[in-house]
């Protein structure tokens, strides 16, 4: 008799399994019955997850990066001589997906597809994604002009955190115009259920730019109101469910410069101040040392400044930074397949994804990534089925028009006739 | 350091004469000397573990004995000459453990479980699980002798669960 894995009592297999790369989990699942409930035991995901984030090569950090409207699992050594490791793509068994946005909410993704008006968020450790269904999308297409943000209430327990998506659209011609339309919907994965929200926002997020997850809430670089140029932050609070007041960046930036958000841990917020090319010798980033309600305590984490013949890299688009090695990281401008890694005394370091990372097509995103044990409930099947109230009936056929009517009147001042007809058909 | 050696016997009744210091990497076989229950003319009994399984376990504690007490010498060592023993032992490990059939390291994980020797369960631990990267589940199965449990529906739940994975 030959001794083998059915030999070895549970806790030995579980020490085995939870060795294995969290890449090759669904391999592992779908090996036999035992596996399969092994691995979805709490204890064994923690585990799991210990392991992978305490056997990670030094300066070694895993992060998402989306391109070709795919994710891909990618893993930056940073040292002297950094390099980057494709690790793994998002595969989808029943179909190709294309994504067209995500973003990261301590693990979970939430992301936006291109040929489908249904948001997907999934835990990619997990597996299971949870498919919502908004309810009008005036494109069949992702291309509706809505933004979305992810977040949860009860931040105490981590088990039974009440998850919602926020869903908005912003239309405006200038912000002091009535000439704006506001929608703003919320999502609840308890009940299964959209409600219309009256937020007024005395700011509005910056909405070519996805916001930032930390702890729960969501966070945009918003301008201050009457000006373009000045720029602070806002908080879309998800137990309260409204926006907070504007939170001051520790600099203040005017239209010649780039400011960006990231989130660090999943703890702090991080800032980005760049300048254009009449000054491409700064950079500057801070990091948050206290971030409440009414109040942002920011420290400077990185300042980069060179001689005239040496522009520090831009980093285009969004960036994470790490902490232990005092880098920023982000994708180069002119060349999105490159990755820059900056950092003090003039350690500048550009990378070239090489392996299937598909077209450079679109905004590529990447952010770090670390798994999360949360499960993502599915909605209750039969049961308690949990119906839209009459009011909120009423208040969204009342957006509805108002939604109707703005488009008109938008198509008016822009004197467009054909296109108000096709987007009302 | 006095290097009393113990004797030990396994199932099948070969004796192994150890240095006390590496039969202590094993917990248990520790305790029993600390509560002096080692009789030093006759050999510890291991029940569990057989004649060529103990001279594996025996060899790589023999190799480790050196760890505990070079812990106070390497403070003066230096960082490269650290590196330079930390990557001496992972080489022997790697070598120790290549030249072991799967079904040999199933019983050595075995052993080194009821002998409680940590260092050397990881180390099993880590070799077991390098096998299954890379490998699609019916191949995992092959390697192992599992039976794939699953009835057809079963196994396409599972496929839907996994859909969206990285893999």
């Amino acid at each position: 008799m030959t001794t083998t894995f059915s030999n070895l009592q549970s806790d030995l297999v579980t020490e085995i399994l939870t060795r294995v790369p969290l890449k090759y989990m669904r391999a592992v699942r779908m090996t036999c019955k035992n596996w399969n409930d092994l691995s979805k035991n709490q204890i064994f995901t923690k585990m799991h997850i210990d392991k992978a984030a305490t056997t990670g090569k030094e300066g070694e950090t895993q992060m998402i990066v989306m391109m070709g409207y795919n994710l891909h699992l990618t893993n930056i050594f940073i040292n002297e001589d950094p390099s980057i490791k494709q690790e793994s793509k998002l595969c989808c068994l029943n179909k190709q997906v294309k994504i067209f946005k995500f973003i990261n909410c301590e693990g979970l993704l939430l992301c936006i597809l291109k040929e489908d008006s249904r948001v997907v968020v999934w835990n990619p450790y997990l597996g299971q994604p949870r498919w919502i269904i908004p309810r009008y999308s005036h494109s069949p297409y992702r291309c509706d002009g809505f933004s979305y943000a992810r977040g949860y209430e009860d931040k105490k327990n981590k088990s039974c955190r009440s998850h919602k998506l926020l869903r908005f659209l912003v239309y405006y011609v200038n912000p002091e115009s009535d000439n704006h339309f506001l929608w703003y919907e919320i999502y609840d994965f308890d009940s299964d259920l959209w409600t219309t929200l009256d937020v007024v926002t005395p700011h509005f997020p910056h909405l070519y730019r996805s916001g930032v997850s930390l702890k729960g809430n969501t966070y945009w670089c918003a301008p201050k109101r009457n000006t373009d140029d000045e720029y602070g932050i806002i908080c879309f609070d998800f137990t309260k469910e409204r926006f907070g007041s504007l939170l001051p960046l520790p600099f203040s930036a005017g239209p010649n410069d780039y400011v960006t958000l990231s989130c660090v841990r999943e703890e702090k917020l991080a800032v980005l101040l760049q300048h254009n090319e009449y000054n491409p010798y700064e950079l500057d980033i801070w990091i948050t040392t206290k971030i409440e309600d009414e109040e942002v305590l920011w420290s400077k984490f990185l300042r980069i400044e060179t001689e005239w013949d040496i522009c520090v890299p831009f980093i285009s688009g969004n960036f994470f930074i790490d902490e232990e090695n005092k880098v920023a990281i982000g994708f180069e401008e002119d060349n999105r397949h490159r990755v820059n890694i900056i950092g003090e005394a003039e350690y500048f370091r550009g990378l070239d994804l090489v392996g299937e990372f598909g077209d450079q097509n679109y905004m590529p995103h990447l952010c770090s990534y670390v798994p999360s044990l949360v499960q993502i409930k599915q909605p209750e099947q039969g049961g308690e089925w949990k119906q839209e109230s009459d009011v909120e009936k009423r208040r969204y056929d009342q957006n509805m028009l108002r939604f109707v009517s703005h488009l008109k009147r938008m198509n008016k001042l822009c004197g467009g006739g054909k296109r108000q007809k096709k987007k009302n058909s | 350091m006095s290097s009393n050696m113990i004797m030990l016997k396994s199932s099948d009744g070969a004796s192994f004469e150890i240095e006390e210091a590496a039969a202590r990497k094993s917990k248990i076989i520790a305790n029993m000397i600390e509560v002096e229950c080692v009789d030093e003319d006759k050999a510890i009994p291991l029940q569990n573990v057989t004649g060529n399984i103990l001279a594996l376990v025996i060899e790589y504690c023999n190799k480790h004995i050196v760890d505990d007490d070079d812990d106070v010498a390497t403070e003066e060592a230096s960082e490269e000459e650290e590196e330079a023993k930390k990557k001496k032992v992972d080489d022997w490990e790697a070598e120790f453990m290549n030249s072991m059939s799967l079904e040999t390291m199933f019983e050595l994980l075995l052993a080194a479980n009821y002998l409680n020797i940590k260092s050397l369960i990881d180390l099993v631990c880590q070799t077991i699980a390098n096998n299954i990267k890379d490998k699609t589940p019916e191949e995992v199965r092959k390697i192992f002798s599992i039976e794939n449990d699953f009835t057809p529906e079963e196994e396409e739940e599972i496929r839907k669960e996994n859909a969206w994975a990285f893999g």
